[in-house]
């Protein structure tokens, strides 16, 4: 990020060729981590037939212009426990529809065998409650070489399970030998998705171990894939104004760098929400992204731009929206393209 | 008997055994020498194989933990022309040499490096049979990757950190087509 007196002015898609949909595909997850909210496994979304979730992606890519190519990135729960996700995704990859996944990779290899060339990105996110160090790294050695793989370490407070992150932190310096990703130490938020929410207090050892190192980058091994193919579609650069008057652009947009200056406030910026891209929740509510924009009714209710299951109504938002939040808080919503009207350049 | 400078992790072993060299570490008459960065993943292979103490290092960091190994093995100083001269070494060979051909257009990491096809395992027990006037006798290549599958960014990181390595393999590879040494 670019000193604290550049004032930032413009958010911009790195590339503009990719219409990205934020899809939160279900709250079912065969982990329940302690540190985890219930609602995030407890399994109460619907789960839609095939044709339902096809039908979606055909629209929205009927909103598409010819060059321009659908992302999907999927999130849960466990987007891998939806029943039909095997088939949905393979529909996906015949569709040339570009995937990324979160996952706890929990599903057998055969799975991971079978799909590992579906992906365009993966954030594998290690829970050491429910999972199995061998199997994770098999998962890991079988997908690094097809796709840009992130592995997130959820840094478990109970003592068993910090140890087994750090075991597990440990053994990815080296194993498998020849690999290509990236790991990193996770420190969980406490009582997340809650009023209460805020970043777990380790004890001092705890602590000391998760700063000895918080992350490294495996790059013994070239992928299979081109470097086009190995990056992320749907990054975003900012654009400053500097003190003296002149605009100067962050080629890759520091978003955690935009939290922690509390420069993610955009109350009155306009927002390619809708335009961009999409979020589709765990239910099949559509808005333009995560933070809901559409606002609410006169009866309190969001004013949704539609359902997967009813797409008749389903419209796009043709037009930027007018933020009216106090802050951005999703990754996935700060990048989308937004600016100050009176000075994008 | 001749004597032929030993490095891990080289062939060296093997070459010794079926031409019946000397291994030493000092004042060599023939010097082999392998591309650094193969060299340096096969013996980070060797050491993890090994149960080696890796002391908390990624397999990225073990690469750089010793650098420019055979210009220190052969006790090179300024590594400049008349230095290797000087070193009056009888029989020098490379027996691999990874170089970065003319990109393509091909933006595909596996690509952007290739081994010089003369430098081999089979051209370099053939020169050495000829040189020594003895039979052919085959290598066994127990290489344990491709090396163009090695990741491109991080060889490009080595050969920055082993400069004085890659200058002086540099060197030996003119020697091998000019029989004399250029800067």
């Amino acid at each position: 990020m670019l000193s604290d007196s550049a004032e930032l002015v413009e958010i911009k898609q790195k590339y503009n060729k990719y219409f990205h949909i934020n899809w939160n595909l279900t709250n079912k997850c065969n982990f329940s981590c302690a540190y985890c909210h219930p609602y995030n496994y407890e399994g109460s979304s619907p789960a839609f037939d095939l044709e339902t979730y096809k039908n979606f992606v055909t629209k929205v890519k009927s909103y598409l212009n010819e060059d321009e190519e659908l992302v999907i990135s999927f999130t849960g729960g466990e987007p891998t426990a939806l029943p039909v996700f095997d088939d949905f995704l393979t529909w996906l990859v015949e569709e040339k529809v570009q995937v990324g996944l979160t996952t706890n990779g929990s599903k057998s290899l055969r799975f991971w065998e079978k799909h590992k060339e579906s992906f365009r990105w993966i954030s594998f996110s290690f829970h050491s409650e429910k999972t199995n160090l061998r199997h994770c790294v098999n998962v890991i050695d079988t997908l690094w070489p097809h796709t840009l793989l992130g592995v997130r370490i959820m840094m478990h407070p109970q003592q068993v399970y910090f140890d087994k992150c750090i075991e597990f932190f440990n053994i990815l310096k080296t194993e498998p030998y020849m690999g290509q990703f990236f790991v990193e130490k996770v420190p969980i938020v406490a009582d997340w998705l809650t009023e209460n929410e805020r970043p777990h207090i380790y004890t001092k050892e705890q602590q000391e171990q998760i700063d000895e190192k918080l992350s490294f980058k495996r790059r013994s091994a070239n992928p299979n894939v081109n470097y086009e193919q190995y990056t992320m579609p749907i990054d975003a650069t900012a654009i400053y104004k500097l003190k003296d008057g002149r605009y100067k652009e962050e080629t890759i947009l520091d978003t955690n760098g935009l939290y922690s200056a509390k420069q993610n406030k955009f109350k009155g910026w306009k927002c390619n929400a809708g335009i961009d891209g999409l979020f589709v929740n765990e239910l099949g509510y559509i808005s333009g992204a995560a933070c809901l924009p559409e606002g609410k009714d006169e009866y309190g209710s969001v004013r949704w731009l539609g359902h997967i299951e009813n797409l008749k109504t389903f419209r796009m938002p043709a037009y930027a929206y007018t933020c009216q939040k106090t802050e951005c808080f999703c990754n996935t919503d700060l990048i989308l393209s937004k600016f100050k009207e009176a000075v994008a350049v | 008997m001749k004597k032929l400078l030993h490095i891990s992790n080289c062939w060296h072993e093997q070459l010794a055994n079926l031409y019946d060299l000397e291994l030493v570490t000092d004042n060599p008459d023939i010097v082999i020498l392998r591309d650094p960065f193969d060299r340096a993943v096969e013996a980070t292979i060797d050491l993890l194989d090994s149960g080696g103490d890796t002391r908390g290092y990624t397999f990225e960091e073990l690469l750089f933990q010793e650098n420019n190994i055979y210009s220190k093995t052969l006790g090179i100083e300024t590594g400049s022309a008349e230095e290797l001269k000087q070193k009056m070494f009888k029989f020098v060979w490379l027996s691999s040499f990874i170089i970065w051909p003319r990109i393509t257009g091909e933006l595909h990491p596996k690509e952007q490096t290739k081994p010089l096809e003369r430098f081999n395992l089979t051209s370099t027990s053939k020169k050495l049979s000829n040189y020594l006037s003895v039979p052919y006798q085959a290598l066994n290549v127990n290489q344990r990757f491709i090396s163009s599958d090695l990741g491109t960014a991080l060889r490009g990181d080595f050969q920055l950190a082993n400069s004085i390595d890659y200058d002086l393999v540099r060197k030996l590879k003119i020697y091998t087509d000019k029989g004399r040494y250029y800067e």
